[in-house]
């Protein structure tokens, strides 16, 4: 037993040095391209981080992606339209909140000082709150900013949905208050109460505006999300090169013979993710010494499953018994696939509906989108969404295990 | 219908009962979809000699050397050495060499790199390699031309870093695959040297060639594998 034991420790320390032999090996030829890399990604770090702490410097407060001005035309007169003022204004996408006459908020419109005017008709509170009919709410947008008002009238009309709903159970819980025999205006003042908690409950949720799925479209967080993913990705294609350049060869007979079936893809996969840090852990460095992001972990993370992921599909592919070129050829195709499919060209919700369920569900989209999430968030990921981002691992692992081994 | 190939056995060498450090091939075939490149190959060859294998281009010499190293695989037949089934795949890499036709060689590296990369992959130690290019240094297949880069080293030069590779470990069954391809007669005569020095010294050695002028004067007996024009006609050969 002694002696079994003895060979297998023998024969794995025989493993562990031809496979430090091989990886070492493979970083030594190509070390200069290495180093031009690193330096190359060094330079467009600092330039990164230059650019990001001069714009923070030119605008010290928080930016948003994108702000709004309004105006609140309050002819209620209410505790209603006091609650929705004194709410807006800690809302961070809004910048400034005037309480003004209809002709004011029009005057501001016309001079493209406000996005939207909202008109708060007379009564409007104390006729609700009796549950008659009431003069409908007005929202009057700005027609030379299409893209902000355009992100208003569907935040609003989500509220208006949220409050038509509201509305409906706070009237049907005051007509059950009053048949169960209770006093008729004590009724309606408790009604009252009770909606008005409710709709501060629902206001201090900030749902729709912190946690919902709407996103507003911001072009540097976009391209930055997108240049980090396919930087992240290319170390993939030099797995599928170097698995193409010994495929079938009999150097590689010579590495099976020396090494085993598994020592050479795992080596490549290691090399591509010494390529990985060079391309992306400078990079992630400078946008966290400029406060772009918090953390560079869970991005960093995202982003290194995004490249096993691919490079493990890579090293299957790799083996495809075909002319190299089209191999080659084939695994760009692939990459320019994902890369349209997750959104890095252009944001999938501009496909049509179909392809858009279609996009959600290839292996970069969930990257893209938690990364570009995250740098609304500065770099923060719940952990949850960190690890779904992984799910492509897992096919790709099985393929690369039956397919991208040299097996005899 | 597709060529097949023939095999015949031209000398006989040992008798059947002696195991130690014997090959021994029984009934091997190997085939290409319906094509087939060894049918029913059965031999076996003692320690201490060479055997050649001789026969045209695309005859099956190669793909009879690559089933031995155990980088192809075989359809049917029963190979052992020393009593080591090829299928214990652990065992039997570690006592073979393997000498492709091609290079195989990292042209980024020199000779003397190229050794102490190839013996790392083979799992030798720190210590184990040093002692390796000490030796290597004293070795007249090398030593000229231990700190020249691959790429500039001669076809012959070449074939003599290619062979010592293929030696590295000391293996008791020794394959080569045309290892005389391209070298010219002073790196002939020093690999020829090399290995009538290991035969003499126990091991057992396969050497595949086209050319029969060089495995008659190397070799203790050749095994000649033919293309059939026909199965019919293979089979009439076949025992």
């Amino acid at each position: 037993m002694n002696a079994s034991f003895a060979g297998k420790a023998s024969s794995f320390r025989k493993k562990l040095t031809g496979f430090f032999a091989y990886f070492t090996h493979e970083l030594r030829v190509s070390k200069v391209a290495l180093l031009l890399a690193l330096g190359a990604i060094i330079l467009l770090s600092v330039a990164v981080r230059s650019i990001a702490l001069n714009e923070k410097s030119a605008d010290p407060v928080t930016p948003v992606d994108f702000s709004v001005s309004a105006s609140i035309v309050d002819e209620d007169r209410s505790l209603l339209g006091q609650l929705l003022i004194s709410y807006l204004e800690d809302v961070r996408y809004v910048s400034a909140i005037h309480n003004d006459s209809f002709d004011t908020a029009m005057r501001r419109i016309e001079d493209n000082e406000i996005v939207v005017a909202l008109r708060l008709p007379p009564q409007l509170f104390e006729l609700a709150r009796t549950g008659s009919e009431v003069e409908p709410v007005e929202l009057w947008l700005n027609p030379r900013m299409p893209a902000e008002s355009g992100q208003i009238a569907v935040l609003v009309r989500q509220y208006a949905t949220a409050f038509n709903h509201l509305y409906g159970n706070i009237f049907g819980y005051q007509k059950l208050y009053v048949e169960l025999g209770g006093d008729y205006n004590d009724s309606w003042r408790k009604a009252t109460n009770h909606s008005m908690n409710v709709l501060i409950m629902y206001l201090d949720r900030d749902r729709y505006v912190k946690e919902g799925d709407l996103l507003s479209f911001n072009i540097l967080n976009h391209v930055l999300t997108g240049v980090l993913i396919v930087f992240s990705l290319l170390p993939a294609m030099g797995v599928l090169a170097g698995t193409i350049r010994i495929s079938g060869t009999a150097y590689e007979d010579r590495l099976l013979l020396s090494l085993g079936s598994g020592i050479p893809g795992l080596t490549r996969l290691l090399i591509g993710a010494v390529w990985w840090a060079i391309l992306i852990v400078p990079p992630l460095i400078a946008l966290s010494g400029s406060e772009v992001i918090r953390s560079i972990l869970p991005i960093g993370f995202v982003l290194l499953a995004s490249y096993f992921a691919t490079a493990l599909l890579m090293l299957a592919l790799g083996r495809v018994k075909a002319p190299g070129m089209t191999v080659l050829q084939a695994g760009w195709l692939v990459l320019f696939l994902w890369i349209v499919m997750g959104g890095i060209l252009y944001p999938t919700s501009l496909f049509p509906d179909w392809l858009n369920k279609i996009a959600h569900y290839t292996p970069v989209y969930p990257a893209m989108r938690s990364i570009y999430r995250s740098l609304f968030q500065q770099g923060l990921m719940p952990f949850k969404t960190v690890l779904m981002t992984a799910w492509p691992i897992i096919p790709a692992s099985v393929l690369a295990f039956v397919f991208g081994r040299r097996r005899v | 219908m597709a060529p097949m190939t023939l095999m015949t056995f031209t000398t006989g060498m040992t008798s059947i009962g002696m195991t130690k450090n014997m090959l021994t091939v029984r009934g091997l075939s190997k085939r290409w979809a319906a094509h087939h490149v060894l049918s029913n190959v059965s031999f076996q060859q003692p320690a201490g000699s060479i055997l050649g294998i001789a026969g045209d281009n695309g005859a099956g010499k190669s793909t009879l050397l690559k089933i031995l190293a155990t980088v192809l695989p075989r359809d049917e037949g029963e190979v052992s050495f020393s009593g080591i089934s090829l299928d214990d795949r652990s065992k039997w890499r570690s006592l073979t060499g393997y000498v492709p036709q091609e290079l195989a060689l990292d042209e980024r590296l020199r000779v003397r790199e190229t050794l102490s990369f190839w013996s790392a992959a083979r799992g030798f130690s720190k210590e184990e390699r040093k002692q390796l290019l000490e030796v290597a240094s004293q070795d007249p297949l090398i030593s000229d031309f231990l700190d020249k880069p691959i790429r500039e080293c001669s076809g012959g030069m070449a074939r003599r870093v290619s062979l010592i590779v293929g030696l590295l470990g000391d293996p008791m069954l020794i394959l080569l695959d045309e290892p005389f391809a391209g070298a010219d007669r002073h790196s002939r005569t020093l690999m020829m040297e090399r290995l009538d020095l290991l035969r003499a010294r126990g091991r057992t050695i396969l050497v595949s060639s086209h050319e029969d002028g060089v495995l008659e004067s190397l070799c203790d007996s050749v095994l000649r594998i033919e293309l059939a024009k026909s199965q019919s006609e293979a089979q009439k050969v076949l025992p």
